[in-house]
């Protein structure tokens, strides 16, 4: 029987090794977040979109066109920048939805061609009232709100990497009317 | 025993390079939190469930790794359909092991890590109970030969002729 004793020992061992791997990993995975993000990341980028006919949008602060759904996208500045790396999405996206780009500063982008609207947010009073929440650095937010043809805001994410989000935009606008 | 060694090392090293292979995917999407969520909650799952068929088999069942890789890939599933732009998310999708709302638990990831090395545990102090329990059957069965005059001779130590 001496060669056929066994102890928790590799147990306990295989237990702690990947308690501290998986730890130190899931650790190390939330220290390098992007001080834009959510802080509570459940809420960045859910995938899902809002029930129907509650969350209003500002209609006269953003001139929505009555019958069209709308893009709205947070940055903080667009100097020197483009809205989305794509441009082939952009106008994609401009043909499914009027996109309408926030900022605090009033900034524009390189290119401005297929953009609806430019709208100044000051003091951040737009992003609260559509619901935005605070980044992490606890600055402007970074990110982009879907509504409806309704007015009704039907999606919001935080989303510091809005740029190459326009598929993800197209596939959530699919169900929204 | 080296043979043993060396084919659960390759389920480890074959689950392992996948799962790394889905870490780079979900990190080249900026989505490191869902794959550790999916992971967790997947695995989890897969845990308990091969907890409770050693317990109730009392052996060990076989290809451990890729109950823990289908496990996690049931997790996913709705992240598969929204890659491929199937479909987005949708409260039924928490048939995938709450794909929807496994994501707003208290203390999100680190509360599914918790979960995760507890299933772990379970599943390893059931092996280990298996182990023993198999190892007293084969005791007593070595005393009943010994009590009615057979010797009994360790497995893989008969001579050759």
């Amino acid at each position: 029987m001496e060669g056929r004793k066994h102890t928790a020992q590799p147990y306990v061992a295989i237990w702690l090794t990947v308690a501290i791997v998986v730890g130190s990993w899931l650790g190390f995975a939330e220290f390098q977040r992007n001080a834009l993000s959510d802080p509570d990341q459940a809420w960045e980028r859910t995938g899902m979109l809002l029930p129907p006919l509650t969350y209003e949008a500002p209609t006269s602060q953003l001139e929505l066109r009555p019958g069209h759904r709308a893009i709205l996208v947070f940055a903080r500045t667009l100097n020197n920048r483009y809205v989305f790396h794509d441009l082939v999405d952009q106008s994609d996206l401009t043909r499914l939805a009027d996109l309408i780009v926030v900022t605090p500063d009033g900034s524009r982008p390189l290119i401005e061609h297929g953009i609806r609207r430019f709208v100044t947010d000051h003091d951040g009073s737009l992003a609260r009232q559509v619901g935005l929440r605070r980044p992490i650095d606890g600055g402007p937010p970074v990110g982009y709100v879907l509504v409806d043809s309704q007015a009704f805001v039907r999606f919001r994410t935080l989303d510091p990497g809005f740029g190459q989000r326009a598929w993800e935009i197209k596939l959530l606008l699919s169900g929204i009317p | 025993m080296s043979y043993r060694v060396f084919q659960v090392s390759w389920d480890v090293a074959l689950f392992a390079i996948a799962e790394v292979l889905l870490y780079l995917s979900y990190q080249q999407h900026d989505a490191r939190f869902h794959w550790f969520l999916h992971f967790f909650v997947g695995t989890s799952a897969a845990m308990v469930v091969l907890t409770i068929l050693t317990y109730g088999f009392n052996r060990t069942i076989p290809f451990s790794m890729l109950w823990l890789l289908l496990g996690h890939a049931m997790a996913m599933f709705p992240d598969i359909l929204w890659n491929l732009q199937v479909l987005p998310h949708q409260p039924w999708m928490d048939v995938f092991l709450l794909h929807v709302s496994s994501h707003f638990t208290p203390g999100r990831n680190w509360t599914w890590y918790v979960i995760f090395m507890i299933s772990l545990g379970l599943y390893l102090f059931a092996r280990r109970e298996m182990e023993l329990r198999s190892d007293c059957s084969l005791h007593n069965r070595e005393k009943i030969f010994e009590r009615h005059g057979h010797h009994v001779v360790p497995e893989g130590t008969e001579e050759k002729s």
